[in-house]
């Protein structure tokens, strides 16, 4: 599964502190474009295999988080 | 905001969106409603439903909220309805902030850097000490007044 986040709601900063958060569940595999990052997303703990979609809301989630954080931090 | 459903009357601006079982979205218009104001609305929905935000097009911003938990449509709509609502009051929050800012910025250099701060409290000291040596307004005899003590 890939994921991309567009770099003007989501800086790259706020998605590599969500892989950090949720390495241990999956692996992570960024890549940076011109105007979005797509985290390709895959090997899910068996253990959360059943929570997949929860799982990449969640990773959503704390991105958007940081992401919000950061812009806060910059005003 | 753009409608991203089905509508009956699509060329009418109004507060529609895409719906499926648990997810919704929705596009808001920068011009009207700043990425800071979005962000503002995210962070007090993030306890609550899964939210995505998008570019689709520039200047555009498209929010997508998904349930945490099963529910029905009408959760869907309620939180739908309430994050849009968020949205409009952090617009309004940070327009008053921004109209405000000036004022609020003299009020804290004035507090903090004011060469009268000083002056004030030594005025109100000696408000203090002038009252002091004044009469008793309601002529109570005290003891030392009259020599009683002696």
């Amino acid at each position: 599964m890939i994921l991309t986040f567009h770099r003007s709601l989501y800086p790259p900063a706020a998605v590599r502190s969500a892989i950090e958060a949720y390495g241990e569940l999956a692996s992570f595999e960024l890549t940076e474009r011109d105007h979005e990052t797509a985290v390709a997303v895959g090997d899910i703990d068996p253990d959360y295999a059943d929570f997949a979609d929860e799982l990449i809301d969640a990773f959503n989630n704390h991105a958007l988080f940081e992401a919000i954080k950061t812009s806060r931090a910059a005003s | 905001m753009t409608d991203t459903g089905s509508s009956p009357e699509p060329d009418v601006a109004s507060f529609t969106y895409a719906l499926d079982d648990r997810s919704l979205g929705f596009v808001l218009d920068e011009e009207l409603y700043p990425l800071e104001a979005i962000y503002g609305a995210c962070y007090l929905f993030v306890d609550r439903a899964w939210v995505f935000l998008d570019r689709p097009a520039d200047r555009r911003v498209q929010v997508r909220l998904r349930l945490k938990s099963d529910g029905a449509d009408q959760d869907l709509h309620a939180l739908a309805g309430e994050f849009c609502n968020e949205v409009l009051n952090q617009v309004l929050r940070s327009k008053i902030s921004e109209s405000t800012k000036t004022i609020r910025e003299y009020y804290m250099a004035r507090a903090f850097f004011g060469d009268d701060t000083r002056a004030s409290i030594d005025a109100l000291l000696a408000e203090l000490d002038a009252e002091e040596l004044d009469d008793d307004p309601l002529e109570i005899e005290v003891p030392w007044d009259t020599g009683a003590a002696t």
